[in-house]
C-alpha cells in the first residue's frame, strides 16, 4: 500500500493531468474471453479446468474495455498444456513470413481451428470414376509393376560387396602421399630470413630490370626521325648524297618515275620545281649570286627554258 | 527478494514430473491475466496479444526448470512477456516495411480503428499518447502507472538501474501530458 501511494504521489508531482485522468482501460475484451480460453484450449483433450485463486478478483486494472473473446483465460492454460504435450514444445520462431502458429503443425488441429465448418466436412471426394476403370487398368498395370520389381539390367554376383573395397583401394594410393605429407614448416631463424632475402632480392632485380626496360624503350621512342634535333643532321645527310648524284642520273630517275604513269598530279610535286611560277624577282633573289658565266654554261648544257620546262 | 511461497510450492510441483502439468496450468491461470493486459497494452490488438501471451507461456515451461528463484517469479515472467512484446513489435516492423519513426503510428493506428474507440475520452487519448512513447519507455510507463511496479522490481524486469528507470518514467509523464494538451 505505501508502495502504491508513493506511485500514486509521484505521478501527482510529475503531472496533474496525467494523473486526473482515470486508469480504466479503455480496450474492450471479447464478452467471456477469459472464461471461455481454458475451455477452447482443453477441447484437445476433452478436460475442463476451473479458474482458481484469487487473482482473479477484480482491481481497477481489469478490463472494461478491451475486448477479449469468452473464456480466453479459462481453457488457456490447458489448452497450451496439450499443445506442448502434442510436440510443440519447441519456442515458434518468427520465419520470414512472420509465421509463428504453433497450430500449423498439425494440419488437423489446423484445419480445426481455421475453420471448424469445413473441417466438419467429409473428406470424400466428390469425382466419380467410370465403372470398370480400375478393372481394365490392373491387366495393364500387373506387367508394368512386374517390371519394376523384375528389372531388365542385370549386376555381376558380388558387384556391389567388392566395390567399396575397390574404389578404396584406388583411392587410397593416391590419397596417401597428401595424407602423409606434413604441413609445411617455415622455421623462423637467420638462415631462412637470409634465403627470403635472397629471394627477394631476385624479385626486386628483377623488377628493376623490367623497369629499365620500360624506360629505355620509353626513351628510344621519343627519339623518333621526326625530332628535330635530329632534323638538321638528316637534311645534310640527304644534301650531302645528292652532290653525288649526277644531274643526268637524277634525269633519268625523274623520267623513269614518269615512265611508272605517274599522274600529272603525281609528277607534280617531283616536278615542282620545274612548274613553279617563277617571276623575276624570284629570279634575281634565287640566282643573284650566281655569276654570268656559270649560268649561261649551265644553260648551254641543258637546253633552253623552254625545254626545262616541259619536263 | 526470492519468490513467494506459493510460487515456490508451484516451482517444485512442476519439476516434479508427476505434478508438472497441474503446476503449469497453476501458474498460468494466476499470472495469464497481468501478463495479458501488459502484452495488450504493447500490441494493442487482441489477436496479437494472445499469440504473444502464448510465446511467453511456451517460453516458461521450456525455461521454468532453470529458473534460478533470485527474483520473484512475476518478475522473471513479465521479464519474458516485455522481451517477447519487443521481439514481436520489431518483427511486425520488419513485416510491414515500415521506417522506424512510422511504425508507432501502425500502433496509433491500430488504436483509432478499435471499434469502442472515442477520441473524446481522455482515456482513450492516453493510450495514443503511450503510443508516440520510444518502446522501452512505453513499457517504463505501463509497468509504473498501470501495474503500479517498484522501480526495484522494475529494474529486475528490464535490467535496468532505478536511477535510469525513474528519469526515464518523468520524461514518459511530460510527454504524455504534452500530447493529451496539445492534441
Amino acid at each position: 500500500m505505501n508502495a502504491k501511494n508513493e506511485i500514486l504521489e509521484e505521478l501527482r508531482l510529475l503531472s496533474a493531468v496525467v494523473n486526473d485522468i482515470s486508469r480504466e482501460n479503455p480496450y474492450r475484451v471479447p464478452a467471456g474471453y477469459f472464461d471461455g480460453f481454458p475451455a477452447l484450449m482443453l477441447s484437445l483433450t476433452g478436460e475442463v479446468a476451473g479458474r482458481e485463486g484469487p487473482f482473479f478478483g477484480t482491481d481497477k486494472h481489469n478490463p472494461l474495455t478491451f475486448s477479449v473473446p469468452e473464456g480466453y483465460f479459462e481453457g488457456f492454460a490447458q489448452g497450451l498444456l496439450d499443445k506442448i504435450k502434442a510436440g510443440q514444445t519447441k519456442v515458434p520462431v518468427l520465419d520470414d513470413a512472420g509465421s509463428n502458429d504453433p497450430r500449423s503443425n498439425d494440419p488437423g488441429q489446423e484445419l480445426a481451428q481455421l475453420s471448424p465448418i469445413l473441417n466438419a466436412i467429409s473428406r470424400q471426394l466428390p469425382y466419380q470414376v467410370p465403372e470398370g476403370f480400375f478393372e481394365e487398368l490392373s491387366p495393364i498395370m500387373a506387367p508394368l509393376a512386374e517390371i519394376r520389381e523384375n528389372p531388365v539390367y542385370s549386376v555381376p554376383e558380388g558387384y556391389f560387396g567388392s566395390l567399396a573395397g575397390e574404389i578404396l583401394s584406388k583411392v587410397s594410393p593416391a590419397q596417401e602421399p597428401a595424407r602423409e605429407a606434413p604441413a609445411p614448416v617455415i622455421p623462423i631463424n637467420r638462415r631462412s630470413l637470409k634465403s627470403l632475402g635472397q629471394r627477394s632480392l631476385w624479385k626486386y632485380s628483377a623488377a628493376a630490370v623490367v623497369t629499365g626496360l620500360i624506360f629505355t624503350i620509353g626513351w628510344l621512342r621519343l627519339q623518333t626521325p621526326g625530332n628535330r634535333h635530329h632534323a638538321k643532321p638528316v637534311a645534310a645527310d640527304v644534301a650531302s648524297n645528292l652532290n653525288k648524284i649526277s644531274d643526268q642520273d637524277l634525269q633519268s630517275f625523274l623520267d623513269d618515275q614518269n615512265d611508272q604513269g605517274l599522274s600529272t598530279a603525281d609528277a607534280e610535286p617531283m616536278n615542282s620545281t620545274a612548274t613553279l611560277d617563277i617571276t623575276d624577282s624570284d629570279v634575281k633573289s634565287l640566282l643573284g649570286d650566281v655569276p654570268d658565266g656559270e649560268l649561261k654554261s649551265y644553260m648551254e648544257e641543258h637546253g633552253g627554258a623552254n625545254d626545262i620546262a616541259t619536263n | 527478494m526470492g519468490v513467494t511461497i506459493q510460487d515456490t510450492e508451484l516451482l517444485l510441483q512442476f519439476r516434479h514430473p508427476e505434478t508438472k502439468e497441474k503446476a503449469f496450468t497453476a501458474i498460468i491461470k494466476k499470472y495469464q491475466e497481468k501478463l495479458y493486459w501488459h502484452i495488450r497494452r504493447m500490441v494493442v490488438e487482441h489477436e496479437d496479444a494472445n499469440d504473444v501471451l502464448q510465446n511467453v507461456f511456451i517460453r516458461v515451461w521450456n525455461g521454468l526448470e532453470n529458473f534460478r528463484e533470485d527474483s520473484q517469479l512475476y518478475t522473471w515472467l513479465y521479464r519474458i512477456a516485455t522481451n517477447e512484446c519487443l521481439s514481436y513489435l520489431e518483427q511486425q516492423k520488419r513485416k510491414s516495411a515500415l521506417p522506424l519513426d512510422e511504425s508507432e503510428s501502425g500502433l496509433s493506428n491500430k488504436i483509432v480503428a478499435d471499434k469502442h474507440f472515442d477520441p473524446n475520452k481522455l482515456e482513450w487519448k492516453l493510450q495514443l499518447a503511450i503510443q508516440q512513447l520510444p518502446e522501452k519507455q512505453r513499457v517504463v510507463f505501463t509497468l509504473r502507472y498501470y501495474d503500479e511496479m517498484p522501480y526495484e522490481e522494475m529494474s529486475r524486469v528490464l535490467e535496468t538501474s532505478e536511477g535510469a528507470l525513474k528519469a526515464s518514467y518523468h520524461h514518459a509523464v511530460k510527454k504524455i501530458e504534452d500530447y493529451i494538451l496539445n492534441r
